[in-house]
This record gives structure tokens, sequence and C-alpha cells, in this order.
């Protein structure tokens, strides 16, 4: 266990890497500390790339001043091994069918996969200790290890990993035991991703769509969901009935006996939603809602633990998790913001340093070790206006006292802004560094950012920000939430009661009715997605949001990540101006540089921009 | 050759073996619904990460 430190006072650095099936990362850990985390995709502008995360490590060793032989571990967020024995074995149990799949699968691992040692240290160049924790573990310790909690309890869900798919785990000081799971094919994720596929989204970035989705429709399959899919014992444990399913060897997820149990074939994707997709949608998130809380109540039974920590895919769907916290099971609940396979490689890295080294951990009960999520790269002013002045672009600099007035002003004429200040966000939230912001206030909002600025689907609802001190006046909610992970009603004294005929309205034709005082973030069934912004994590956005308070008495703006449909959220200036000049933004705010769109020059050569991004 | 070891190993490993569970009733995945068991949950054995964390399986 000894590190390669050539001298006893320098600090010990481990770098988590997951890579290899989809949402690569890095993470920097010194001392315990996390110095830098970021996804491969925001450098590569390929969404979810799976490849090895070269450009996020480089980022992290620089941000920490460090060469790649001052790494003294490597942590990767799973056992390769074992999740090659599942797959073989998955295949032994379907064989003869699935030998297409098989043929496409196996190649990589010959490739990579199977020599994930000798992959690192090429590419570090020097030979390293590489640790491999178990992917449940990895998610385990990114939510316990960065918890605010000294003891919790921690629940992990996800599509799968080695072998687990549901992994129950309790974590005391600086230890973290997995005490129970459940093991593929038996999987809530990839129930959740088959109806994905099912109602014509793509599988691993189109379940957000499905819980969006969901309030505009009728629970009216959730019977039958219960009757042939899942089993769900008192205890939260469930098993799939595998013969409705083809993911384990398919990527159709679902087979022709599914089809035939909800009346019809898979919804071709871009083709028109219809109700069915709705109701669909709504049945398969109660089903999901249910078993979280059922689970919830055995781990508080089990463990005795009075906190939850939370990590893994199904860990994202905030709506499950608002409704895990309003049902009051344990006293509190935290949320890794990174909580997909991303996640990973800081949970592994903080996991060699508290489980493997044994290094002491205290945590205060209120403050979390993410930093607000805000771990990736930041550019100076000075870098900004280097950029600017290089392209020829033109911009107004503002004073740090002028700005913020200047940009709620444009909020208040409705304007729509692209944010991007301070460090990247880690995890698949723009928290206010990579942001679009507009007026929640608004009532043309929603479509205008929904079709002119992201170009995606108009049902698709938008998160609020709110200041931390003003959460309770506006919404039902008093806890933090400053990743934009819990789900909870506008306040009541901000809802606006619908007249009879609006209640009658039906599905999608729910759309456009104002239902609150803040309609573009309020959802059809007046919920919204609360991100809560704290001003010791990010100074910058706090005063945007009180100035825009002072000015026009709203603590709430509209915030959606800072891309456009298919394109991973920005991370440089060079990208914020060329997603800023591809859509119908109208100001964009680099650091204290604003760019007004009228006074820009249209990109040269970028007519076929939009064949860049696949469609997610 | 890729290719190659991949259909080999496909027809003449993963099918055989496959069969060959098959017809002793072993179990490669468990497929069990609803089988009267009280609960699904199994229980974990955890050895000390110092041993677990430097295996790959």
């Amino acid at each position: 266990m000894e590190a390669n430190t050539s001298s006893s006072n320098r600090k010990t650095n481990i770098l988590g890497i997951s890579a290899f099936y989809h949402d690569s990362a890095a993470c920097l850990v010194q001392d315990g500390k996390i110095v830098a985390a970021a996804q491969e995709e925001r450098f590569t502008r390929r969404k979810h790339d799976p490849n090895f995360p070269r450009e996020a490590i480089a980022y992290c060793l620089s941000e920490a001043g460090i060469t790649k032989d001052q790494i003294d571990y490597v942590a990767f967020y799973d056992k390769p091994l074992l999740k090659f024995e599942r797959i073989l074995k998955t295949f032994m149990a379907y064989a003869p069918k699935g030998f297409q799949s098989f043929s496409k699968a196996i190649p990589l691992w010959f490739d990579s996969k199977l020599f994930i040692k000798r992959t690192i240290e090429q590419e570090l160049g020097f030979s390293v200790e590489v640790l491999f924790p178990e992917h449940h573990e990895s998610h385990a310790m990114s939510a316990f290890f960065a918890s605010p909690f000294q003891e919790a309890a921690v629940l992990t869900l996800d599509g799968v990993g080695e072998w687990a798919t549901t992994s129950i785990a309790v974590g005391r000081g600086n230890k973290l035991d997995i005490i129970s799971d459940i093991r593929f094919p038996h999987s809530l994720g990839l129930l959740y991703s088959a109806f994905t596929y099912y109602t014509g989204f793509k599988v691993n970035s189109g379940e957000y769509k499905v819980m969006g989705l969901a309030p505009y429709g009728r629970p009216i399959f959730k019977d039958l969901i219960y009757e042939h899919l899942i089993d769900v014992k008192e205890d939260g444990s469930f098993h799939l009935n595998m013969e409705y399913f083809d993911f384990p060897i398919e990527s159709s997820m679902t087979n022709p006996r599914f089809h035939e149990l909800f009346g019809a074939p898979p919804r071709k994707p871009e083709s028109a939603l219809t109700q069915r997709e709705m109701d669909l949608a709504r049945s398969v998130q109660e089903v999901t809602e249910e078993v979280v809380i059922k689970i919830a109540k055995h781990i508080r039974r089990e463990t005795g633990m009075r906190n939850l920590c939370l990590a893994g895919g199904v860990a994202l769907n905030c709506v499950a998790n608002g409704r895990l916290l309003r049902e009051g099971i344990f006293d509190d609940i935290w949320i890794q913001p990174a909580a997909g396979d991303a996640g990973g490689a800081l949970g592994a890295a903080l996991g060699v340093w508290y489980q493997y080294l044994g290094k002491p951990r205290v945590a205060d009960g209120f403050n979390d070790a993410m930093q607000g999520s805000y771990l990736g790269p930041q550019f100076s002013q000075q870098e900004i206006q280097s950029y600017l002045d290089s392209e020829d672009i033109p911009y107004t600099v503002y004073s740090s006292e002028t700005l913020y007035e200047k940009v709620a002003e444009l909020l208040h004429h409705e304007k729509v802004i692209g944010w991007f200040q301070g460090r990247m966000e880690f995890g698949p939230r723009s928290l206010g560094a990579r942001s679009i912001i507009g007026d929640p206030r608004s009532t043309e909002m929603q479509e205008k950012m929904n079709l002119k600025i992201k170009f995606r689907e108009s049902f698709r609802p938008f998160a609020p920000s709110v200041l931390m001190e003003k959460v309770d006046e506006w919404f039902e909610l008093k806890s933090p939430s400053p990743y934009m992970l819990l789900v909870a009603p506008v306040s009541k004294i901000h809802q606006r009661e619908m007249s009879e005929e609006q209640q009658r309205l039906f599905g999608i034709e729910k759309l456009n009715v104002v239902r609150s005082d803040i309609p573009a973030v309020t959802h059809v069934d007046y919920s919204a997605r609360v991100q809560t912004v704290h001003h010791a994590t990010n100074p910058e956005y706090h005063k945007l949001l009180s100035t825009f308070e002072d000015q026009y008495g709203c603590p709430v703006i509209v915030n959606t990540s800072f891309n456009v449909r298919g394109e991973p959220p920005v991370c440089s200036p060079l990208d914020a101006y060329r997603c800023f000049m591809r859509t119908h933004m109208d100001f964009l705010v680099l650091g204290n540089c604003i760019l007004d769109k009228s006074l820009q020059k249209p990109l040269a050569n970028d007519l076929d921009w939009q064949k860049e991004f696949e469609l997610d | 050759m890729t290719k190659f070891i991949t259909f080999i190993l496909y027809w003449l490993l993963i099918l055989p073996l496959g069969m060959i569970h098959r017809i002793l009733g072993l179990k490669t995945l468990d497929f069990s619904w609803r089988n009267g068991a009280i609960t699904y949950w199994e229980r974990r054995d955890n050895s000390t990460a110092t041993e677990r964390y430097r295996k790959q399986v």
C-alpha cells in the first residue's frame, strides 16, 4: 500500500476513472479533498462519451497542478472481470439467441475492457497501483463519503453494474459495507429503460423525458405492470418477469410478448406523442416511486439509520426523490449530484482514500464535500476577453457592481440569456455555472426555450433556481436542494386555480394553462424541479438572484443546461459562443462580458451544425 | 482475428456450456418469478477493502 511519494510531505493523489460504458469521467482526490471532476463528453463534445477519459484526466491533473507521475493510486469504478463473467453467463443463459449482440459486444472486451490496468498504464505512461472497487460500491461511496452525514444508510439503484442492480449499504465514518443486493437481470433501472424504449425515447438519456411526460398521463397500466412485469415483496425487493424483456441480449429492450401485453408495438422515435405514451410514462413512474418507498421503509427498519444517501442512475429520478423526502421515512436524505456512472469515478477515488488507506473521516452533519458540484474547468476574465478579441467578437465589459443589475433587467424584459460563470458543474445538471436562464414569470418562456433555444419537445418542463433563503416562500420545500434533485409543489399562494374548462383539458392540452405566478417552471401537476442557490457555493449566481428579487420582486429564475438537444453542456467560452450563435438566445454573459446577439455576425459555414449532434 | 475468436467462443463454448447447464438444471441467471420466496434480497459478506480492491473479480 505504499504510494509513489518522493517526499513524506507530499499530498496523496488519487485519480478516479469511470469509462467504457457511458458517461466516462475522471476525478482527482488529493488528501481526501475533491480537487477536480469532469465528464469526458464536455471536452470531446460527444454526449455520454464512453471512451477512456483522456481529456478529463488532463484537466484534473492541471487543476491540481500535478503531472501524471505524481498520481499515487488509480481507482477504476468497477470490476471488469466480474462484469465480463456476467456477460458470458447471460449469453450462456440465452444461447442460441443473441449471437449478433455477442459478436458486437465481445470484440470491445478483447480490445480494451478486459485490459483496464494495461490501458490505464499505457495512457499514463508509467506503472501505477490500480484498484477496483465494485460498481455499486463506487456509487454508494460517492453518495456516503461525499455526504454531510457521519452515519447513514445508502441505497444505490441503476441499470446494472457487475451483477448488482440495487444495493443497500451502511456507512459509518470511513467505512462502508454493502449488506444486501438484488442482481441482474432484475433491475428497476432497466424496467424504466424498457418503458423509455417502448415510448420511443433513447435508452440511457430519454429517461428524463419519461419522467417529464408522466404528469400528463393516467396510471392506467399500473396494474398490468404489477401483474405481469414486476413482483414486489413487502420489503421492496423485486424480480422482473423476464419473459417480457429482451434487454439482456438485445438492444431492443422489450419483446413481442411485451408489445402484445400493452397492445401495440413501440412508438417510433420522433413520431407524435399520444395520450398512450403519457399513460405508460405515468404508470411506470408510479411503480418506480412505490418500489423506492418500499425499499426505503425496509432500509429504515433493517439498519435503524436516520439518514439516507442515494446514488445510481435511478437516483436522478427527482420526482421519486421528492416523494421519498415527503414520506418522512428518514430524517434527511442526500443524493449524489453525479448519481450516474460519471459519479462512480468520484466514489472509487474517495473509497481508496477512506476504505483502502483507512484515513479518518469527519462529517459535520450540514456541509457535503461536493463544493456545490462546481468541480470542472473555469476561465479567467482575461482568458475570456482574449478569446473574444482574437475572434473579433463584439462585447461590453461590465463591472461586478453593474453586471447583475444589467442581467436582471434583461431577464425582466423576457430575454433568454446564456450564463457562463466560474467552474463547470460535475454531473448531468447545470447549476448556474453553464446555464441558460430566463424569467419564470413569462407565459411564453417555456415554449420559447424548448422550441427556439433547446430545439426539443415542447412538453418538457424547465427547472427553477431559487434563493435558499426564499425557497419555502415559493415552493413546498424546506430542505436545501442544491443539485436540482428534488421535485416539490409550487407554494399554494403562488398557484393559480384552473377554471372548470381548463380542468377538463387532457394530456398535452394542459401545457399552455398558466397555473402559477411562475408558469415557465410549473409543471402540469404544479410541481417543480427545484435548485436552491447558496451564497457559500455559488456567490455570483446567488447575487444575480438577489438582484433580480430586489429589482423585480421574484427570487426565482428559469435554469436549463447550456446546450441544444443532443449536445453536452458547454465547457469553454468557444463552446458557449457557438451554442449562443446557433440558437435564438438573446444575450450571452461570459464572466463580466455581455454579448448582444443583434450585434453579432453569423457564424461562417455553420449551416449544418445540427448534424453534429445525434438527437437524444 | 477477433471475429474468428468471437465466433469460436460463442459456438464452441458459450452455446454448448449454456445447453449443458440447461440440461443439468444449473442456473447461469436467476429467472425466478413469483416462486414463493419471502424476499429477493441477497445478503452480502464483505471482505476488507484492501483485499477486494486489488482484484478485478
